[in-house]
């Protein structure tokens, strides 16, 4: 499951403040925060490439392990959680991919913003693929999970 | 302004006296500094962005570093504000992790090694006590870096020249505040008059133990340390070095009499009495020594004419149209130091080189 958030160095999708060097230079590259559990379950390593990849699109970040991330247990279940900042994009000093790409057209219940903060989600270690190929792996993603144009649209 | 300015007549320092007195200020202002206080810092980073943008420090590099949210490392040439974070294992299985923030900074320290070993007075002592490099007389040598117990001042390698923190002196010249202690929105970072400040960080201590936290200590603040007591001192929740802070920091210039002292004893054993080339560097060589044996001033003007030589001419005396080019030159290549050594030997002798007499060699004579 993955989950975004922001950090304090950029404003929003980092529109104004990836091309400002003092505030790049803080936060400089687009990364997802993993617990060691995880990264040992998926071998990923500290610093190293990580693509994630949703019901909607694949991006690559750098890989932090840490424990400010914990495992969760949902009746008794683990589910893993990967934290992604949604700051970043193709342009800027600091460029990367966007969390965004992985996100949904669902709205809020409560306050009607969009719904970032729980996607289901696999990891891998390594880049994503580019141009055709990137489409191809998220298509077999779909087809694994019987993910259709109409899934989610049902009243 | 009741403290007197030191004897510049011998040099000699009354212990307890602040810094600016000690170099020579009479009638100055209010020591001034800064108090850390990490226990409310959040480590929004706002302190090293702002000092960068008012001081117009470069961007020193996209690296992400994988150390917590700190990307920054720590202090240098172009980061004069560093917030650490550190991360800490939870206290009890199921506990989030404890998370140290702190915005380090240069210390200001009272005995300042960096002003101590700076040949050329780029360093100086300003009328608020605190320590300030000079870029346009800064010859990048960098004995400065090596001499700082806290690792605080670095060379930049675009410009060649040391850089570190000025505690703003542009600003507060004018009555005005740091751009950290500024933009810093908890009062973590608090600038003023030192001995309000440490007042302030005594009581602060007090009602943290008083709220159950006995960690909470301060760290620079006592004047009889190893340092003389810092400019900057910090409010610590964990020991300094779990912070990268040198637990017990020793000014390195200490036992630098005491070097020179034995440097010259060897010196004049090796001349064996004869040539007068050692005796002028024996001659020399004890006069810094006794001056530092007794306290010496850290002014920056006094080490300087005390070296004498090329060095110990003012700047602008008698300096050919573009000698300051050629150092420049010389510096980036990075043989600063052999370049000037070897360069007063190849000079005429003139008004600028030092020749003391045999058995001269006590008192400053200007350096000429």
């Amino acid at each position: 499951m993955t989950t975004t958030y922001r950090l304090t160095e950029h404003h929003t999708a980092g529109g104004m403040s990836r091309f400002l060097p003092y505030l790049s230079e803080l936060q400089p590259a687009f990364f997802c925060e993993v617990s060691p559990q995880l990264a040992a379950d998926r071998g990923l390593a500290h610093l190293g490439w990580a693509t994630i990849i949703t019901a909607r699109n694949a991006i690559e970040a750098r890989v932090l392990v840490t424990e400010r991330i914990r495992p969760l247990n949902v009746q008794g279940r683990t589910l893993h959680q990967v934290g992604l900042p949604w700051h970043w994009g193709p342009n800027g000093y600091t460029a990367g991919d966007a969390a965004n790409e992985l996100s949904h057209l669902a709205l809020d219940p409560n306050v009607h913003i969009q719904e970032v903060k729980a996607m289901a989600c696999d990891i891998r270690p390594g880049r994503r693929p580019r141009g055709a190929a990137l489409r191809e792996l998220v298509r077999t993603y779909q087809e694994r999970a019987g993910i259709t144009r109409e899934t989610g649209t049902e009243m | 302004m009741d403290i007197p300015p030191a004897d510049l007549s011998t040099g000699r320092a009354e212990p307890g006296l602040d810094p600016a007195a000690r170099a020579g200020h009479s009638g100055h202002p209010p020591r001034l500094g800064f108090f850390t206080d990490t226990s409310v810092c959040i480590g929004c980073k706002a302190c090293e962005v702002a000092c960068k943008e008012w001081n117009a420090v470069p961007e020193d590099g996209l690296l992400l570093t994988g150390m917590s949210y700190d990307n920054t490392q720590g202090l240098g040439a172009s980061t004069w504000r560093h917030v650490a974070f550190i991360e800490q294992p939870p206290a009890d299985e199921g506990r989030d992790i404890r998370w140290l923030m702190s915005s380090d900074v240069c210390k200001h320290c009272t005995e300042a090694a960096c002003l101590d070993v700076c040949p050329t007075g780029a360093l100086m002592r300003t009328e608020f006590g605190t320590v300030v490099v000079q870029d346009d007389v800064c010859n990048g040598c960098g004995y400065c870096v090596s001499a700082c117990a806290f690792g605080v001042i670095a060379r930049r390698e675009s410009d060649g020249g040391a850089h570190k923190c000025t505690l703003c002196y542009d600003p507060i010249g004018d009555g005005l505040t740091p751009a950290c202690a500024k933009a810093c929105p908890t009062e973590s970072i608090q600038f003023g008059p030192l001995d309000e400040l440490r007042e302030r960080a005594q009581q602060r201590v007090a009602e943290l133990h008083d709220a159950g936290r006995p960690e909470a200590q301060l760290y620079g603040a006592d004047p009889g340390d190893g340092i003389g007591g810092a400019g900057a001192f910090f409010l610590l929740l964990d020991q300094p070095e779990v912070y990268g802070l040198p637990p017990d920091p020793v000014v390195t210039t200490r036992d630098l009499a005491r070097m020179w002292r034995n440097a010259a004893l060897a010196a004049g054993m090796k001349a064996g009495g004869g040539g007068r080339r050692y005796i002028h560097i024996g001659a020399a060589v004890r006069h810094r020594g006794a001056r530092l044996a007794r306290g010496s001033p850290r002014d920056a003007v006094r080490v300087r004419r005390i070296r004498g030589g090329r060095r110990g001419r003012p700047q602008h005396a008698s300096r050919p149209p573009g000698a300051r080019r050629a150092g420049r030159q010389v510096r980036r290549t990075g043989g600063c130091g052999r370049a000037h050594r070897q360069e007063p030997a190849a000079a005429p002798p003139g008004p600028g080189r030092r020749t003391v007499p045999e058995g001269a060699g006590g008192h400053d004579d200007g350096g000429r």
